[in-house]
């Protein structure tokens, strides 16, 4: 348990980013059905969301230092692209009021960067234990 | 760092006590830094919006809860439109104690190209307006021409670029300074600029309610009132004297701001008050129970030949140090929330809302960690002393 908080705290992440970017954190909704600008951007962070998941599952099953450090650095490089995904990488509306601007933006930027913190301390903690199992 | 290295040990090899006292100090410093931050922003929001609106009176159309539509528009960047004959400008002009008035007309845009949400446009007399101008002269020093329009800091056109409003393409001269009111995501043109809007919405069929020219109507007047006046008695004779609109002093609806801006202010008080009591005999709580707990360890230490004020030195450490930590988290964890949601809090909140400068932002988060580090050091200062005075023959006998 105590070796795998990291990863549990990298699922949880995962799991409230890629439910929220279908629920509360999720993109605007135009009345009309019409797709906004951040509609495409909802659906690539909500599939960077299972692709944390997806890893951060794999990661409880596997025990060799080295694959662990492997899937830590991929989730870091994943979390990473979804800090830069709403606004930087793809567009968000353009009005500040909207809700992407105001909710989903700021939320997912800080629930990725918490995931690439949580990302990089386990590529850290695993490399560390990769070179004690060597010597 | 070598001084510091057996507190730093002492700290470690007690993880769960250490994130205790880390997370208290943490909540701490969040609610001062993070309950300051709002409460001046709102007060910013409210100096600004008093700044901005400029006029004593602004006088509207009394249909369709015209007052409430204003504030609205002014407060929250609601769109709306309403409006009344221009003939109604020449009535309040020869009313008793007006200085000078200036129109305004307003027109909700459906979604404009620059966003997927309507916005409003304003349209201002260029000769007589003195309330939009000056604003508008921070960053523009020239005349609005025909269709050119200068945006609110939220609308995100920048220079340069075209908004497309009801198939009119509007240049974009000026992006607008931050007032933290519902200003910030209107578009500014001049009269002419909206009337041609005004006639090419209704090119495309939506109904504007006006009849006759868009030449002869206006939405709203903003009015100087002459030295010597009461903004309140103008307001009452143009109500009694002019039919079918509504004066309403701006000092009335700025007490208004005013009087939900104290509520939310006495709020926000109370909750780091409530949080701070609590937070604070917790920490006092927890430095008790440790008297106990560190007898013996402590009483090893005099064996050891630490004196007592090395004792009490290395436990205002451990305080200090678990105190700061805490207090730098806090305050982050308090940046990470207030910063990047200043929309969603004035949104959620319906009032202005402007973010204090830098300067002000740094002094706060210094505050916020001075008086946590000291209220996390005093707190602990009794179990200094207390552990400190601890006889090491007596205290180890009474264990054995």
């Amino acid at each position: 348990m105590k070796k795998n908080v990291l990863t549990i705290i990298l699922l949880i992440l995962a799991v409230i980013i890629a439910v929220g970017s279908v629920t509360v954190l999720g993109p605007c909704v135009h009345e009309d059905g019409s797709e906004a600008p951040c509609t495409e951007t909802g659906r690539v962070i909500l599939a960077v969301g299972i692709l944390l998941a997806v890893l951060s599952v794999f990661l409880l099953s596997i025990k060799s230092p080295k694959t662990r450090m492997i899937l830590f650095i991929i989730t870091a490089v994943a979390a990473l692209a979804g800090i830069l995904i709403p606004g930087t990488l793809l567009p968000v509306c353009k009005m500040d009021t909207m809700h992407c601007r105001m909710v989903m933006q700021p939320t997912m930027i800080i629930l990725f960067a918490l995931a690439l913190l949580a990302s990089v301390c386990g590529t850290v903690a695993e490399t560390r234990k990769s070179r004690k199992h060597r010597k | 760092m070598k001084r510091l290295s057996p507190v730093i040990t002492n700290l470690t090899r007690k993880p769960g006590r250490t994130t205790a006292l880390v997370l208290l100090t943490a909540l701490l410093a969040l609610t001062v830094f993070g309950g300051s931050i709002v409460i001046l922003s709102l007060r910013g929001g409210l100096n600004s919006l008093e700044n901005r609106l400029g006029a004593d009176v602004i006088v509207v159309p009394s249909t369709a809860k015209s007052k409430t539509n204003l504030e609205q528009i002014l407060l929250q960047g609601t769109t709306g439109y309403f409006y009344m004959d221009r003939e109604k400008l020449d009535r309040i002009l020869s009313t008793d104690g007006v200085e000078s008035a200036s129109p305004q007309l307003f027109l909700a845009s459906l979604r404009a190209s620059c966003c997927s949400v309507p916005v409003q446009v304003i349209g201002f007399d260029q000769d007589t307006d003195f309330t939009v101008r000056p604003w508008i002269t921070e960053s523009y020093s020239r005349i609005l021409n025909k269709k050119e329009v200068a945006v609110g800091c939220r609308v995100s056109a920048g220079i340069g670029e075209s908004i497309r409003i009801y198939g009119v393409n509007c240049p974009v001269v000026a992006r607008l300074a931050e007032t933290g009111t519902g200003l910030d995501t209107a578009v500014y043109c001049s009269q002419e600029t909206l009337q041609l809007l005004l006639d090419a919405a209704r090119d495309l069929g939506h109904d504007l309610k006006i009849s006759g020219s868009s030449e002869n109507v206006i939405s709203a007047v903003y009015i100087k009132v002459r030295d010597g006046f009461d903004a309140q008695k103008v307001a009452d004779d143009i109500n009694i004297h002019i039919r079918k609109v509504e004066a309403v002093s701006t000092k009335s609806m700025l007490t208004g701001v005013s009087d939900s801006l104290k509520a939310v202010s006495g709020t926000i008080t109370w909750l780091i008050a409530v949080l701070w009591i609590l937070a604070l005999v917790i920490l006092f709580i927890v430095f008790a129970m440790m008297v106990n707990e560190r007898r013996r360890e402590l009483a090893v230490y005099r064996l050891l030949g630490m004196s007592r004020k090395m004792l009490s030195s290395m436990i205002m450490k451990e305080s200090l140090l678990c105190s700061l930590t805490g207090a730098l988290c806090g305050t982050a964890l308090g940046a990470a929330l207030v910063f990047p949601f200043t929309t969603l809090i004035e949104q959620s909140l319906k009032l202005p809302y402007l973010t204090p400068s830098a300067g002000i932002i740094v002094l706060c988060a210094g505050l916020a960690l001075a008086i946590t580090v000291i209220s996390g050091s005093a707190a602990s200062l009794r179990t200094a002393q207390k552990l400190s005075r601890v006889d090491p023959g007596t205290t180890l006998r009474e264990g054995a």
